[in-house]
């Protein structure tokens, strides 16, 4: 079952207030020449499916509560990565009344990709990494519902 | 006897990239009613540019959207220029022309694909973006990004294009108008795509002027209206003309776009072919005076600025009126009396672009 | 550009409204002791720009009873600027951009706010 989990994440991408430079390149991963679906990856629209959520975008006032709900409505276990230097920081927008800062004010994030936009290669790099640490969960996961059972 | 359901739609939503809410009020499988619910990426840009010295304010509106980053720029720096009153050297100029078309046809390409995909031909989607993938090659051989270029600045270009690469350029541009023309095909005839968009999201003539309708969504219900029309920068100098269709449905929108692609491109290599010679930057000092509107044509529509020019280097105001904002009203004219399986066709059709929007 | 008074706001609308002209957008400079409102409207492709000014604590008049298109627009500036319209058909009550639980009216001019820049002559 974890092995099957790392072939093939699921990818859920959630845009929390991005200038959609991240975006489109997040969307340019999919298509023909970048293809993340040679790691298995494949880009759903459910949050219940996911595996690895891809946020782009720094957090407003309006998106906190959409991003924590899509997050908690993600099956353990889950893997945030915040894509651009936006979701890791606030990069241009910082004086901007409406921000709140980094993906990671939100919910706990794993993976922080930098760039403005970042290259898909990078973010290909992300999901990649995404899957590891997915497996690493995955792992930690089962021993902890091993030890519930046996205890 | 049918009862009233109010359906929120989004704002985290499978077909749209970005996250727009309406809440639809559907009888049936009939839309009635739609109300938007915007502020999902809203950052405050145009306050946060107040706070910024006025040459800092590029990048921030490069940022304003990835999309169309470098017409913003254009914009905003052509709306400095005209605050310090700078000339352009023409090459400049030229160059500002060749890569706002081609962020057009990377837009519209990118657009087509969305579009494909919504009505769920998925293999036109993987196609489009194919296509898209060389005019996103050309700008980070010209530009230096792949998205967001930082090319334009105050008082001309950074980069220059050399010979060799004004020749690839037209190479290039020649490749991607064939590679298109052998995709496009399905946009104008397959039975599918028509069933799917034909009647669809109807916008009459009357309505799309009344309701501020701009670009495509404008174009496609028969009104030639176009900004470029109005001859800034080199757009004077070349051979164009908008593209128009009469039908105001989705079909219709599609086509537009798709015909769009094609028109770019002929543009870009007019420019490419004219280019002339000489500086691409004048350097410029002085202060900031006055107040000035400039409008120019996204891949969207019409855009607005406003830049009043305030105390020391900063300004006193900075505001944006983008295409997909005044092409909200149009939407919701459209929706009522849809389908409800209809709707992401039809809000896809304006091509929401919400970063834009909320700013 | 032409300034307008409040009174004959409506029927300087109106009349932009019989010559088929589109309507742009309303742009809203806070000028520390009133507003100004930037009316744009598209009339064959040129721009007509007039300017009307607004008290701060008095609700305006909306023309959204003629331009239905302007209702975003005016309910944008009621977010930032916290300028009311009467007759917004629908009224987001200051919420159309802003959530509940963010900045209110954050486009209103604060004394020092440009902090560093102020000093610098």
């Amino acid at each position: 079952m974890n092995l099957s989990r790392a072939r093939s994440p699921w990818v859920l991408h959630y845009d929390a207030s991005s200038c959609n430079g991240c975006d489109i390149e997040t969307v340019a991963c999919m298509t023909p020449l970048y293809d993340i679906e040679r790691f298995g990856a494949i880009s759903i629209g459910c949050p219940k499916h996911a595996d690895i959520l891809l946020v782009t975008g720094t957090i407003n006032h309006k998106s906190l509560r959409v991003l924590r709900n899509i997050y908690e409505q993600m099956t353990e276990p889950k893997v945030v990565a915040a894509i651009g230097i936006c979701a890791t920081s606030g990069g241009v927008f910082h004086q901007s009344y409406n921000l709140l800062g980094g993906v990671d004010k939100a919910i706990p994030v794993d993976v922080y990709i930098s760039g403005c936009p970042p290259r898909p290669e990078a973010i290909i790099d992300a999901i990649v990494m995404g899957v590891e640490k997915l497996k690493k969960k995955g792992k930690e996961g089962l021993a902890g519902s091993a030890e519930a059972s046996s205890g | 006897m049918s009862f009233r359901t109010i359906i929120p739609f989004g704002p985290q939503h499978p077909v749209f990239p970005e996250p727009i809410q309406l809440k639809l009020a559907v009888e049936d499988e009939k839309v009635v009613e739609a109300i938007p619910g915007l502020g999902y990426v809203h950052r405050g840009l145009e306050k946060g540019a107040e706070l910024n010295d006025y040459v800092k304010n590029i990048y921030l509106a490069e940022r304003v959207c990835g999309i169309c980053s470098f017409i913003h720029s254009w914009t905003y720096c052509s709306c400095i220029e005209t605050l310090l009153q700078v000339e352009v050297p023409p090459r400049a100029e030229f160059l500002r022309l060749v890569f706002s078309e081609l962020s057009r046809v990377h837009s519209h390409l990118l657009w087509l694909g969305l579009y494909a995909d919504a009505f769920g031909f998925e293999s036109l989607f993987m196609q489009c973006w194919r296509v898209r993938e060389r005019s996103l090659d050309m700008q980070e051989a010209g530009g230096g990004g792949r998205v967001i270029l930082s090319t334009c600045t105050i008082g001309g270009m950074r980069k220059d294009l050399d010979e060799d690469m004004r020749r690839a350029f037209i190479k290039e541009v020649a490749e991607i108008r064939r590679d298109f023309q052998q995709i496009m095909t399905p946009f104008f005839e397959d039975y599918s795509i028509k069933k799917r968009t034909v009647g669809i999201g109807v916008l009459t003539k009357e309505d799309a002027q009344s309701l501020g309708a701009v670009g495509p969504v404008l174009r496609a219900s028969g009104v030639a209206g176009d900004t470029r029309l109005l001859g800034y920068g080199p757009y004077r100098e070349v051979d164009f003309e908008p593209v128009v269709e009469a039908g105001g449905d989705c079909h219709s929108r599609g086509k537009v776009r798709v015909r769009e692609v094609l028109r770019a491109l002929d543009l870009i290599t007019q420019a490419l072919e004219r280019l002339p010679e000489g500086e691409i930057k004048t350097n410029f000092r002085g202060k900031l005076n006055g107040e000035v509107f400039q409008r120019m044509e996204q891949p969207r529509g019409e855009m607005l600025y406003y830049v009043k020019a305030g105390s020391n280097r900063s300004l006193d105001r900075f505001r944006i009126r983008t295409p997909t904002f005044a092409n909200i009203p149009p939407l919701l004219k459209m929706l009522p009396g849809c389908d409800l399986a209809d709707v992401p066709v039809i809000v896809l059709s304006i091509d929401p672009c919400i970063s834009c929007a909320e700013r | 550009m032409n300034e307008v008074q409040k009174d004959q706001l409506l029927d300087e609308v109106q009349n932009l409204w019989d010559n088929r002209s589109r309507f742009v957008t309303i742009t809203c400079v806070d000028l520390v002791d009133e507003f100004d409102l930037i009316y744009s409207f598209d009339h064959n492709m040129e721009l007509v720009n007039f300017r009307v000014k607004a008290d701060k604590d008095r609700p305006f008049i909306s023309i959204s009873g003629i331009y239905a298109a302007s209702f975003l627009v005016e309910n944008e500036i009621q977010d930032q600027f916290g300028l009311k319209f009467e007759n917004l058909e629908p009224d987001f009550k200051g919420f159309l951009l802003l959530s509940q639980d963010g900045p209110r009216t954050p486009m209103l001019r604060k004394v020092g706010e440009r902090g560093k820049q102020e000093d610098v002559v």
